[in-house]
């Protein structure tokens, strides 16, 4: 936080040595305005404002009574974390661990000896009636409390009194002068979808496969087998659809070099904004944010639009005649889209919204709008809403579950008072990382939500110190959380591996694990675990996790430079991806590939290393989803990013991988055209493969490479 | 601040001295933005100028004085993102380097060369956030995604901004 401040610093300095056209001086503003005529009050602008106010006022009524002061005033409420770290806000003394969660859902495998069995009353769980007295608001001995931390609301006052009790000016940043912000934690804890950094378990699963087409073709890079991902590019072997955030959904069929684009699928709202989507059976769906349809964003008017519904909204269409795609059904619901799971023919929305803190006081419990989240334009009922005894802000997580076969009504809807922060879905367990509540100790929240078949529950909550990396420092395994975790202390850091039972208890603890370090990776699978730190040393560190009440290090290899990400590759091979350094100055050398071999994990060895000197990043590295990588078709493929004297040149790099030769660079195709070194965002690339054709596509654009022809170029499209 | 409500509701009656003194307040600021966030000293120049043209026409409808600053940015950042998609689609000349005044010019430049090669995203963040002045929340709503998101997004480009200047490519 600290560094990031310095460099801030930096840029606003170097600024300032800027020097400002004359003709932008405050004396030359009449040569500016020579043409321009003062707009009187009364013009049509004013009316066309009221005009919208009015459509508004149709969905939420009371939102408007607040007037143009909330545009201003709204921008105040953000997220804390920095102010938790400094055990800011209402310090009560440690949280009261007794788990008290009755779970009353089915499990899968995550359900060990001693846990609750779960009955089959599905259906109460989904109306909350039996958990939950909706009747008295006195009465609340009836409330699901988690750890101690989590309770389950019985009517909108409790959630109201809640709710007006958060410090509103704890926490706020200053609008004008110093603007602070709240940082990720260092080891580059992220939050949406697309900056996760996770990996794959499984070579490709066929969940998709079509009848016509390849059945030889690759699929999203997931992390949980079974657990689908939502991406910018999804193919059925036959077609390719590839997302064009701003514009919409294009459908291609995928056909070496007589490809073709075979139809637009445009938004369905003016200003939305798509972010993934699924393929699932024949169905396509597009999540996509936005404010609330319906309310055009005019670039001139949108002077009040801060003051509009954020939306995230879930389209599925039919694409059995991928020519004529047919809109099935749309479901809605407040908040910035954060990511989604598709699980067993149910997709699971992850939305953050925020409510009207501090207005909510002022208007009262009547208007819950301003203190509950809303889906498909609806207040959510009190006894969906999940509350911490003291909230720091006034953020919502919002779950909902679609059924993919009925895709105009939601099966559950769930809210928790907390600023998510990060995610790891199992198959049977949603994993929400969040800022602390409650402590006065810097650290992690870890909420832990069940669900199947479209039911959603939160049923445990926890603590531990410090900070995760990634979601990949989160995993389940027979119904334990196994977490890795960085401390900063002062100037020292220190890592540790906690192993959680279903209540988010520890059972089990490695703590001060290389101090001065930090995590850069990590890859727990079943009994064993790989996880990486840096710097000084860089250790791979093989851990011991078959005994829950006793994880144990039992390897750990040095090697220059670290891994930032780690994939399973093939029996007994560890694929390593990540940075070599200069042992001495700590200077990043170039890019490095790595192959372990872990069939002794205790004595694990880097069996083949590959530098490629030059590269500055690789943004698959920040998106697990970016990477390429199946060792049974032996293609590992990524952007990358390699900085020039006043640009940049983007590649994708393909590499295979063979136990005597070691890596080989199969391809590496420049985007730029030749002599160019415009910088170009290529974060939405995807390379996919079906069959022996590899196609590399951008929202506009593919090139088809022969991947049995030694990755030749056979043809290139462009869809402007 | 009382002194600047005074200057907008003489702006808004269209007295031209009074929007002319507000735009004093902000229009280096309103440079460097476009500047950084376009690269480019020409369109951020001509960038500038059609906000003001743009924001003198709508000031009358400006109601509450503690926004005009964020409102002008907003219209602002709006020209600069429409800017950007034109980008998109065309070849752009890299920047002049222009001659700095400060003293420590040489690292003003490393530092802008290095701000150069973050993506259009993280400038346009590291901008709103320096030169608007907005915050996480406000930047989020401007770019579709939650205020963790920007601030996750903005430490990252400025870690990279670090490895670029630390030789580190």
């Amino acid at each position: 936080m600290e560094e990031d401040k310095k460099i801030l610093d930096s840029i606003k300095k170097s600024a300032e040595s800027l020097p400002i056209p004359d003709s932008l001086k405050p004396d030359n503003l009449d040569n500016i305005l020579k043409d321009t005529a003062f707009a009187e009050k009364n013009s049509e602008q004013d009316m066309t404002e009221d005009t919208k106010m009015t459509d508004k006022k149709k969905k939420i009524t009371s939102f408007y009574k607040w007037g143009g002061a909330i545009a201003a005033a709204l921008v105040l409420v953000v997220g804390i974390t920095a102010w938790v770290q400094l055990g800011g806000g209402n310090n009560k003394s440690a949280m009261d661990m007794t788990a008290n969660s009755s779970a009353d859902m089915d499990t899968t495998e995550s359900v060990t000896a001693e846990s609750e069995e779960l009955n089959s009353e599905d259906t109460q769980v989904a109306e909350n009636s039996a958990e939950v007295s909706e009747e008295s608001a006195a009465d609340m001995t009836e409330e699901v409390t988690l750890g101690g931390v989590l309770t389950q609301a019985s009517d909108y006052q409790e959630i109201y009194e809640k709710y007006a009790s958060i410090q509103s000016s704890a926490g706020m940043y200053a609008r004008d002068g110093v603007v602070e912000y709240g940082a990720a934690a260092d080891g580059e804890a992220s939050i949406s979808a697309q900056a996760e950094t996770a990996g794959v378990e499984s070579a490709s699963s066929q969940d998709n496969a079509s009848a016509a087409g390849s059945a030889d073709f690759s699929q999203t890079n997931i992390r949980t087998e079974g657990v689908e991902e939502g991406d910018t590019v999804k193919t059925d072997g036959t077609y390719l659809y590839v997302l064009d955030r701003n514009t919409g959904v294009r459908i291609v069929k995928a056909n070496a070099q007589e490809s073709q684009l075979i139809k637009d699928i445009p938004l369905e709202q003016t200003s939305g904004y798509a972010r993934e989507m699924y393929l699932y059976e024949k169905r396509l769906i597009v999540i996509v944010d936005g404010v609330e349809a319906g309310i055009e964003e005019a670039e001139e008017e949108d002077v009040f639009d801060i003051n509009q519904q954020q939306q995230t909204t879930v389209y599925t269409y039919n694409i059995e005649n991928p020519e004529e795609p047919k809109l099935l059904g749309q479901v809605s619901q407040g908040g910035f889209y954060h990511t989604s799971r598709l699980v067993d023919g149910y997709l699971y929305v992850l939305t953050e919204d925020s409510r009207m803190l501090p207005y909510a006081k002022t208007y009262g419990v009547e208007d819950t709008n301003s203190f509950v989240p809303s889906v498909n334009g609806e207040v959510m009922a009190a006894d969906d809403i999940y509350m911490p005894n003291t909230p720091d802000n006034g953020t919502y997580l919002v779950m909902t579950s679609v059924k993919i076969t009925s895709p105009a009504h939601f099966i559950d809807t769930k809210a928790v008072m907390a600023m998510p922060y990060m995610f790891y879905v199992s198959n049977s367990n949603i994993y929400v990382n969040g800022s602390g509540w409650n402590q006065t100790a810097s650290g992690s929240t870890i909420v832990r939500i069940a669900f199947k078949n479209g039911k959603i529950k939160p049923e445990a909550a926890g603590w531990v110190k410090g900070y995760l990396n990634d979601s990949f420092s989160m995993d389940e395994y027979q119904g334990y959380l196994r977490v890795l975790t960085t401390d900063y202390v002062q100037d020292a850091t220190q890592n540790a591996l906690y192993i959680l039972d279903e209540d988010l208890q520890v059972t089990g603890k490695l703590e001060n694990l290389a101090e001065g370090e930090h995590i850069e990776s990590a890859r727990l699978l079943d009994d064993i675990g790989y996880f990486v730190t840096y710097k000084q040393t860089d250790p791979l560190f093989s851990v011991d996790l078959s005994d829950p009440a006793n994880p144990a290090i039992i390897g750990s290899l040095k090697v220059n430079g670290f891994s930032e990400y780690l994939h399973f590759y093939g029996a007994n091979q560890l694929l390593g991806i990540g940075w070599e350094t200069n042992p001495d100055t700590q200077e990043r050398i170039g890019l490095k590939l790595s192959m372990y071999d872990i069939s002794d994990p205790e004595n694990v060895t880097e069996i083949h290393k590959k530098v490629i000197e030059g590269i500055g990043d690789v943004t698959a590295l920040y998106n697990y989803k970016g990477f390429l990588i199946n060792p049974d078709k032996n293609i590992i493929g990524f952007t990358s990013q390699t900085w020039k004297e006043s640009g940049s040149e983007s590649n994708y790099m393909v590499f295979s991988y063979d136990k005597d030769q070691g890596f080989t660079q199969n391809l590496s195709y420049k985007f730029q055209a030749e002599g160019e070194e415009e910088y170009m965002d290529v974060s939405d690339v995807r390379g996919v493969y079906i069959g022996n054709e590899l196609y590399i596509t951008r929202y506009d654009q593919m090139e088809v490479f022969k991947i049995d022809e030694d990755y030749a170029q056979i043809a290139v499209f462009d869809w402007n | 601040m009382e002194h600047t409500q005074e200057l907008i509701l003489q702006a808004r009656d269209g007295n031209r001295e009074a929007f002319a003194e507000l735009y004093g307040q902000i229009y280096k600021d309103l440079y460097r933005f476009a500047y950084y966030t376009l690269r480019n000293a020409h369109d951020a120049e001509d960038v500038v100028s059609e906000t003001v043209v743009s924001a003198y026409k709508q000031i009358a409808n400006l109601r509450q004085a503690e926004a005009f600053r964020g409102w002008f940015f907003k219209i602002l950042s709006n020209q600069c993102k429409r800017k950007l998609k034109e980008y998109v689609n065309k070849t752009v000349e890299m920047p002049e380097q222009l001659e700095a005044e400060g003293t420590d010019f040489i690292e003003d430049i490393m530092v802008r060369s290095a701000f150069e090669k973050l993506s259009d995203e993280e400038r346009l963040i590291i901008s709103m956030h320096l030169f608007a002045g907005y915050s996480s929340q406000e930047t989020g709503e401007i770019l579709h995604m939650s205020a963790n998101t920007v601030r996750s997004k903005e430490s990252r480009a400025l870690k990279k901004m670090k490895n670029i200047m630390e030789g580190g490519r």
